[in-house]
């Protein structure tokens, strides 16, 4: 049968095996007759003694060799009664038992010797059947209940008629076919001794050594050769020689300090020793994936011949070598997957040939290494997945909803069949179709670490390809730092590194999206690269392991992030994404070591390992951070959504947004400009003849004052010529803004639009003078100007030519001295409206201290209470809000009188009336000085008047006008 | 403890008079140990602590340690305990107690199942043997903080030994970390 496609290697396993379960059965058999009959231990023996016959007789059975598993049967058989019964088991059926192992012990030789079992056929069979059915018959009338039990077939074909029963002269039948196998096998030995000239050939291998065993002395030869271990000492062993190795590398460390030759010739010796017994340890572990695959023949065989197909299984790189516990491990999966792809793959042979196909299929199993990592191929040339049956099913099963169904790539309805409780056998057969199987598949193999893939094309075929680390111990993976930290990550899942460098500078309109595919960007404020045209979401580890609530340290890592970044780009379960971290080190081989549950639980370190220096690194759970970078592509795609609705929302939770109106316009530098509408005065057009020159400064006369034009080109590329830009034009635009009471132009090319945009300022690229920051609106950057820094530069800058400007000047410190000079809190979370406020309050004559959250703030204002005259506050504020913080303050009674003013951009009237419940006395716009300034004052000297009544709170309405 | 050790010379004749029972003479030897137990203590904050001898696999001084980011302050992190790793668990955190902490900790490592969890101590004092009698449920005006860490208090002669629980405490850090989730 079957055995002349046996490769030698498993041959020898099995006969290992044989050896190891004879000995065992005999060893109980023994102890079930010394013992006390009654003994309770004598349960267990029996138990283990069924087990042992039944393992024998399938394998035996499975490699072809009838006879062996004829009798084991019917050892198992003649034992059944009395396991089921717990019936103290009769010497004379000890007796039968031993004699019938002795033949297999005899058999088991005559297949080490290479020689054939089939002249043992008749005897065997004639003789066997008497002694099971004299063993049973003891029990008389349990004999029949057996027969119930086990199912009449299978006792059939080995129980004779019931006279023969009566028969009991078995034993000494079994003694002569016995003989007869002695005899036979001492007529064959001679002929077998040229195998024996061979043995010294492989005896370091353990495979092929059972097999050159002698056959005088079978028992002892084949303990010399091999030795059966326990798996949990060889791991005790790997982890000793971990230790080891650690240690090693310390001592190398240390011997490259000394000056000591005999020591460093001393260590390099024990290096190599070291090194040597690792390879070796990580050897005895080792195990021919073919002593799996080999067994496949068999399956696939029965299986096609159940179904009526014809199936040639091929396989390929049975020699590739994987430790035990994963050749363990990856065995009912791989059944899986070639039963299906028998039930499921290969179509019928008439179908086949319809279709144009080779009446017999094959499937085909390659196995070999790859990347420190062993990769199995199971392909079948059947029909393919039918992506419309997966569909249905799917959504009958629930497992979709019929909405997804759209959605859904080829790929992503193919890993369909992965799902728990998905069966698309169309009726459910015994060989596949259970509703379990491929979801089964893919949890066992993802749990020893490895992936599973799946490539199918309708009618040509499926492919599936499992991806096996080498060791469950030893992981390769790449070593990376993030901050201070070493991290490990394991290689399955790491698909290639990518180093981004921004070598364009930031371009004139301070646009922070850089143009080139070569640098990170953000889409609505994530990270993102072009990964050969495809957009890769980035996360960046930094911000997983430290999340950043205050939105400096997020802009200041964006920026870090613009300028460089190394990028490990992963793929988790076909989720692809970056992971950017500060570094990338090293590969290296890791030893895997569980972390305990509660840190596992923060999903995202898988284990941790000890490096070659002794320190702990964390191992990184890619299924973990990969959960974090799908809700970020999320998050991505429903703000790309909105962004083409031409409606802009950005949605960071823990970030308030300020909603802002601006003035759109162009200047003569690329790109689109805005300043914040509040301090826009006016808008005007003047022609070219209204243009006069005060010096160097362009003047109009403007409602019986001079207004002086400031160019904002100029103001922002010095290059420019003021002259030059009126020259050209016939009539321009002038947005006029006051400051101090007076009023300014600024000279724009064009005004385009007011807009109200509900976004953070972006200030991380500001980089000169007079750029507030950046917007996004409608997919375009915008640079806001800081109008206020702008006029306060060209007053400045005025003074040497302008009178008007001295006096203004003059004016300007005569409206300060009469104001009264306050300590001020101030909450505001945005940097550069803080700076903003700040720059406008400290003008005045005013101390600021400014914290950048509600919490912050009232911690201040509760240690030192009395510093502070007045607080200002805004209200979308992480932490503690603006309403929260007034109430905080307003607690307490001796500052129900501290003038609070809320400075904010949102004026809905539920604001304002909470703002007051809060106890605000006071409700600003933001971004408007001289309002602020005013009501500072106004305020100020209102609650100083009169300090015992604390109803002074304004109409906000009235307040802004 | 001259009860104690009248009861423990009773024990010993019972061990070597032949007219006892093997199985009577194990029920003593059961009880001994069950009424005499051994304690590895150390203090935090001059508070004094123990746990049962049998927990405690060793005493190490600080070792080198990786932190592990987003974990909970009393995770100080992982250390290399000869090619084992195990967690440091800071007790002065986990039970709330204030104050300086010593530049140098020393570590009470214990196993627990396949899990070695090393407690962040800031001094170690004697193993002290002391009988059931002296033995006492903790009160219940302790602090609930390290309440529900605890298994009682001995009153030994010159000062009180909190007996620390280690697998309250693995519960408690396992919960701790569900709720945090949930």
């Amino acid at each position: 049968m079957g055995k002349n496609n046996i490769s030698d290697g498993a041959l020898a396993e099995f006969l290992a095996e044989c050896d190891e379960i004879t000995q065992r059965v005999a060893t109980h058999l023994t102890t079930l007759e010394k013992n006390d009959p009654n003994d309770e231990a004598n349960k267990k023996i029996i138990d283990a003694l069924y087990r042992d016959v039944h393992t024998l007789k399938g394998s035996s059975q499975l490699f072809g060799y009838q006879l062996i598993g004829n009798l084991a049967h019917a050892m198992e058989t003649s034992i059944d009664p009395v396991r089921r019964h717990g019936l103290a088991i009769p010497e004379r059926l000890v007796d039968a038992q031993l004699m019938a192992l002795d033949v297999i012990e005899k058999l088991i030789g005559q297949l080490r010797d290479g020689q054939d079992d089939s002249h043992f056929k008749e005897e065997v069979e004639n003789k066997l059947p008497h002694l099971v059915d004299a063993a049973t018959s003891m029990f008389d009338g349990d004999y029949e209940l057996l027969k119930d039990d086990e199912g009449v077939d299978e006792q059939l074909e080995l129980t004779p008629s019931k006279e023969n029963s009566e028969n009991i002269s078995h034993p000494s039948k079994l003694q002569s076919a016995e003989k007869k196998a002695v005899d036979s096998q001492t007529r064959e030995k001679s002929s077998s001794s040229n195998l024996q000239s061979s043995s010294s050939e492989g005896v370091n291998e353990p495979a092929s050594a059972s097999e050159s065993t002698s056959t005088n002395a079978p028992v002892t030869s084949k303990i010399d050769t091999t030795i059966r271990v326990q798996v949990g000492l060889l791991d005790k062993l790997m982890n000793l020689v971990g230790e080891l190795v650690l240690t090693r590398n310390q001592l190398l460390q240390y011997a490259r300090k000394t000056e000591s030759q005999e020591f460093s010739d001393l260590s390099q010796k024990l290096d190599v020793i070291t090194s040597d017994l690792q390879g070796e340890v990580m050897k005895t572990r080792m195990q021919p994936i073919g002593n799996v695959l080999s067994k496949f023949q068999r399956i696939v065989r029965d299986v096609a011949s159940d179904l009526g197909k014809k199936i040639n299984l091929i396989l390929e790189g049975t020699e590739t070598e994987l430790d035990k516990t994963l050749l363990e491990a990856i065995k009912d999966p791989l059944t899986h997957i070639i039963r299906n792809s028998c039930d499921h793959g290969i179509e019928k042979p008439e179908d086949r040939l319809n279709a144009g196909k080779k009446e017999e299929g094959t499937i085909s199993i390659r196995s070999f290494h790859e990347g420190g990592q062993v990769i199995i191929q199971i392909s079948d040339d059947g029909q393919g997945l039918n992506k419309e049956k997966i569909l249905n099913k799917a959504i009958e099963r629930n497992v979709i909803t019929s909405q997804d169904k759209d959605n859904l790539t080829d790929k992503q309805i193919h890993l369909l069949i992965f799902q728990p409780g998905f069966s698309t056998a169309e009726k459910v057969s015994n060989v596949s179709g259970r509703g379990v199987g491929m979801d089964v598949v893919k949890t066992n193999i993802e749990k020893i670490g490895g992936t599973v893939d799946l490539h199918s094309e309708f009618g040509k075929g499926s492919e599936i390809k499992l991806k096996i680390p080498l060791t469950l111990a030893i992981v390769p993976a790449m070593l990376a730092r993030c901050g201070e930290d070493i991290f490990a990550i394991p290689q399955v899942k790491l698909v290639e590194l990518v180093r981004t460098e921004n070598d364009s500078e930031i371009n004139e309109e301070g646009d922070q999206v850089s143009n080139g595919s070569s640098a990170v960007e953000f889409l609505q404020g994530e990270p993102v690269y072009r990964l050969r045209g495809d957009l890769l979401p980035l996360v960046n580890f930094e911000d997983v392991l430290i999340p950043k609530t205050n939105s400096q340290d997020r802009e200041e890592s964006r920026k870090k992030l613009a300028q460089e970044a190394n990028i490990v780009v992963l793929n988790n379960d076909g989720t692809i994404f970056g992971l950017v971290v500060d570094e990338i080190l090293d590969r290296a081989d890791i030893v895997v070591k569980p972390l305990p549950k509660f840190l596992k639980e923060l999903k995202i370190f898988s284990g941790a390992t000890i490096m070659g220096d002794g320190t702990v690194a964390l191992i990184l759970d890619i299924g973990g951070i990969s959960d974090i970078a799908r809700a970020r592509k999320q998050m991505i795609e429903q703000k790309t959504d909105e962004v083409f609705d031409g409606d802009l929302s950005v949605n960071q939770s823990d970030e308030s947004l300020e909603i802002q109106d601006y003035l759109l316009f162009k200047t003569a530098l690329p790109g689109k400009f805005a300043i914040p509408l509040c301090l826009v005065h006016r808008l005007e057009e003047f022609s070219k003849e209204q243009v006069q020159f005060s010096g160097e400064q362009a003047v109009v006369q403007y409602r019986d004052s001079i207004l002086p034009i400031i160019s904002l080109s100029r103001f922002l590329d010095q290059k420019s010529q003021t002259r030059d830009a009126f020259r050209s034009i016939e009539k321009f635009s002038v947005i006029v803004a006051q400051k101090q009471g007076r009023d300014f132009g600024i000279l724009v090319e064009e005004i385009l639009d007011a807009v109200q945009i509900e976004m953070n300022l972006n200030d991380t690229i500001a980089d000169r003078e007079g750029i507030l920051g950046n917007l996004i609106h409608r997919e375009e950057v915008i640079t806001v100007i800081d109008v206020l820094e702008v006029l306060d530069k060209e007053i400045a800058r005025m003074d040497y030519r302008n009178q008007e400007g001295q006096s203004l000047q003059t004016e300007m410190k005569q409206k300060m001295n009469e104001t009264p000079h306050l300590t001020i809190l101030l909450a505001e979370d945005t940097v550069f409206f803080r700076r903003q406020l700040i720059r406008v309050l400290e003008s005045h004559g005013h101390q600021v201290d400014a914290f950048e959250d509600g919490e912050k703030a009232f911690q201040a204002f509760e240690k030192n209470p009395n510093q502070y005259q007045m607080v200002i506050s805004d209200i979308e504020m992480p932490k503690l809000n603006g309403f929260e913080l007034a109430k905080a303050i307003r607690a307490s009674k001796e500052n129900a009188s501290i003038p609070l003013i809320a400075v904010t951009t949102r004026f809905r009237d539920r604001d304002i009336e909470e703002g007051k419940a809060a106890g605000f006395n006071l409700y600003l716009e933001k971004l408007n000085p001289e309002e602020l300034i005013r009501g500072v004052n106004e305020l100020y000297q209102r609650v100083s008047a009169d300090k015992a009544s604390q109803g002074s709170t304004k109409r906000p309405k009235d307040a802004i006008q | 403890m001259s009860e104690f050790e009248s009861r423990q010379q009773g024990e010993r004749r019972v061990q070597n008079d032949p007219n006892y029972s093997g199985k009577e003479r194990r029920a003593m030897a059961d009880r001994r140990k069950e009424n005499n137990k051994q304690y590895s203590t150390f203090y935090i904050a001059d508070r004094l602590y123990g746990i049962e001898v049998k927990e405690v696999q060793e005493v190490t001084r600080s070792l080198p340690m990786t932190q592990v980011p987003l974990s909970p302050d009393y995770i100080y992190g992982l250390i290399n305990l000869r090619g084992q790793i195990a967690t440091a668990i800071g007790l002065r955190e986990l039970f709330k107690i204030e104050g300086e902490k010593p530049e140098k900790q020393m570590n009470v490592v214990c196993r627990l199942d396949d899990l070695l969890i090393s407690l962040s101590v800031d001094r170690i004092g004697d193993v002290l043997e002391i009988g059931d009698s002296f033995f006492e449920a903790t009160p219940d005006t302790l602090p609930d903080s390290v309440k529900k860490f605890m298994n009682g208090v001995y009153k030994t002669s010159d000062t009180l030994l909190s007996v620390v629980d280690i697998q309250k405490i693995l519960e408690a850090v396992n919960s701790e970390k569900e709720k945090k989730a949930s």
